[in-house]
């Protein structure tokens, strides 16, 4: 077990260093700072309400890059996916310190952990999102439409929170309010990522 | 059916429709002097129980309006049950309301309900008269005069809020001493005239006249059998009047929690971006040390983050006395100005008012006494139930201020005169300088003032000693 961990923190490590996901990466946090930049007081004595906005661009963007590359896994070999994985869970994890300034700054009735635990299983459960939605494309073979796919699912996962009533795939309002509902659903998802991924990884072994 | 059995028959009827329209309610509610509420003003609230078990009085009070909504305050006074008459005293803050209602709740069961219309909010002060004689006053007073025994007065300063006089002129009884004092405390003027006069006078409690407020001790010996024929008329006693209710306001707007100011954003973006910029360092150099590198900086960046920005008290109380008097005596309440960054319950220990219609809770006889519920990042102010204290500020035989107690008092103020910029326990003043200006709310607290005040602060305290002088 420690070995795959070991071997999946070698494959992040190597993803990360050049290619595409490292400048994705880096836009995930420059955006980070922008947002925290417009959304921090102007002067002292106003009202910090910084960390709604920063928490809310922080789960937009991490839902964006997870469900994104999500839906390549299955076209990546093994090793490749595993540091894809473990290269989306460092980005998501990297924007935190950035939050947690605007989380301590604001005071909001909300856990210091929640983000911490929001972001661990909202990303699993929106790579298992991403990748099942890959499935289906190729399937459908509309690979091409995949650009198009990533941002109409973020919006799709809120529009269905919305029209239900409920807080259960939006990514946007579990940023900002701890939900069990949405921790619940997305620790489903990415227990089904890691079984397909476990069974396949047999298949493979087998073959 | 014989005319006998049938004359029976309407007997039994009518004396079982004697005795139930004669049994005594379970719960009766006085609030004010004999029902005479005064709105915007602490009143006294007076509850008999009969063999009613333990349960609650609960009265919400309604102070929004059509364009805020409903704004309720609400006041629950827990009750022990028990066999017999039990009697619970103690006193209320009234808003203006819209609606007024309460119920008391016992075992389950509402036993008693009741209401206020919205025209029965006068804020008008009322003026009590323990005499025989109540029609005297009743005529020299226009307004609200309330007819009440000399035990009914309670020597609770609260009580007196919503009280402008007190006449005694001994044919109904003399009040305690200690009631007159309390009342005095909350700037009710005392006209006690005759036997009243006279056995006041000889009280050793009521003789300094020195109490705080407003007393006016007639001459009994002068208006003997003259009853209330020399007292003030009702244009005198409102000119007499501080408005104690004014004075709060000011003073509660001339402090305020001011809310912990925030690192500048440039600091804030150049760090964060400082951040970003090593994290970026650390995904290029890859493999362990690039990883090892990259929790050490989330890990360490986090904590620093969490510990620059953190706010080690999210809600911030600060208290504050305000003390009026004349002589000895002075009425005192505390503001407690409160401001929380996040939203939610906040908690005032004693029995206090918000100085803005703000909906709460208050639970008399129980820690905490007041709770609001306010929105992130705001703050307010609530007034503790007035009671009469020590003065610090007095005033000398030569006319002039005198501190009372362990500590100085400094910015002292004449209305209409001059300063002293400290003023020692015990000390006379020396010679007075020009006082400087004033701007903002010390500005419309001193206007509050009448002419001749003195005033002071002990470090957030302020102290006010009235003019002396009697007025009429």
């Amino acid at each position: 077990m420690n070995g795959a961990f070991a071997q999946a923190g070698r494959a992040a490590a190597d993803r990360l260093r050049h290619g595409d996901l490292p400048q994705a990466g880096l836009l995930v946090l420059a955006t980070m700072v922008a947002a925290l930049a417009l959304a921090w007081p102007a002067r002292p004595g106003l009202p910090n309400e910084s960390w709604y906005g920063v928490a809310q661009t922080r789960g937009a963007l991490v839902a964006l890059l997870a469900i994104g590359y999500g839906m390549g896994l299955a076209t990546e070999d093994r090793r490749r996916a595993w540091g894809t994985v473990g290269a989306v869970f460092v980005v998501a994890f990297s924007a935190l310190p950035i939050e947690m300034a605007a989380l301590a700054a604001t005071v909001p009735a909300v856990p210091a952990w929640w983000p911490w635990v929001m972001t661990a299983v909202a990303v699993g459960g929106q790579l298992t999102l991403g990748a099942l939605l890959g499935a289906v494309m190729r399937r459908l073979r509309l690979v091409v439409l995949a650009p198009l796919l990533v941002p109409a699912a973020v919006a799709g996962t809120i529009a269905l929170d919305v029209a239900a009533g409920v807080n259960l795939l939006n990514p946007l309002l579990a940023a900002t309010r701890p939900a069990p509902g949405f921790l619940a659903v997305h620790a489903a998802l990415a227990l089904v990522g890691v079984v397909v991924a476990a069974r396949a990884a047999r298949r493979r072994e087998a073959a | 059916m014989s005319r006998g059995r049938t004359w029976l028959l309407l007997a039994c009827a009518a004396v079982a429709t004697i005795a139930s329209a004669q049994a005594p309610r379970l719960a009766e509610l006085e609030l004010g002097f004999r029902g005479e509420s005064v709105a915007d003003a602490w009143n006294p609230l007076r509850l008999t129980l009969r063999d009613v078990g333990a349960g609650r009085l609960t009265l919400v009070v309604d102070q929004g309006s059509l364009r805020e909504g409903e704004v309720p305050w609400t006041v629950i006074v827990p009750l022990d049950g028990g066999a017999g008459v039990r009697v619970w005293e103690g006193d209320v803050y009234l808003p203006a309301w819209r609606s007024l209602r309460w119920s008391v709740d016992a075992g389950g069961a509402v036993v008693a309900s009741g209401a206020l219309p919205r025209e029965a909010a006068d804020r008008r002060r009322v003026d009590l008269v323990v005499s025989a004689r109540a029609g005297a006053v009743a005529e020299r007073l226009p307004g609200r005069v309330v007819d009440v025994g000399a035990a009914a007065l309670p020597s609770r300063t609260a009580a007196y809020d919503g009280v402008r006089s007190i006449w005694v002129d001994g044919s109904a009884g003399i009040p305690s001493g200690a009631a007159l004092a309390a009342a005095a405390a909350a700037g009710v003027v005392v006209v006690a005239v005759d036997a009243a006069g006279a056995a006041l006078a000889a009280d050793p409690g009521w003789t300094p006249v020195a109490a705080g407020g407003w007393w006016v001790l007639e001459d009994p010996v002068a208006l003997a059998g003259m009853a209330f024929g020399l007292g003030p008329t009702a244009g005198a006693l409102e000119a007499a009047r501080v408005d104690l209710t004014a004075l709060t306001s000011a003073f509660a707007v001339a402090g305020g929690v001011v809310p912990p100011a925030t690192p500048p954003v440039t600091t804030v973006v150049a760090v964060a971006a400082a951040y970003v910029v090593l994290v970026f360092v650390a995904w290029r150099v890859g493999g362990a040390p690039g990883l090892l590198t990259w929790v050490v900086l989330l890990t360490g960046a986090s904590g620093a983050a969490w510990q620059a920005a953190r706010r080690s008290d999210a809600r911030i109380t600060e208290v504050r006395a305000l003390q009026v008097g004349a002589g000895g005596l002075a009425w005192r309440t505390e503001v407690h100005d409160v401001f929380t960054l996040p939203g939610g319950r906040v908690e005032v220990a004693r029995s206090a008012r918000p100085i803005a219609a703000t909906a709460g809770t208050q639970t008399l006889g129980h820690v905490p006494s007041t709770t609001l519920h306010l929105p992130r990042w705001r703050g307010t102010s609530l007034a503790e139930a007035p009671r009469a204290a020590p003065a610090m500020l007095v005033w000398g035989a030569d006319g002039l201020p005198r501190v009372e107690g362990g500590r100085p008092l400094t910015s002292v103020r004449l209305v209409g005169g001059g300063a002293w910029a400290v003023l020692d326990p015990g000390a006379v003043p020396g010679a007075a300088t020009d006082p400087p200006p004033l701007v903002g709310p010390e500005a419309a607290f001193e206007a509050l003032l009448p002419w001749g005040s003195v005033w002071a602060r002990d470090a957030s305290d302020w102290h006010v000693a009235l003019p002396a002088e009697v007025r009429w």
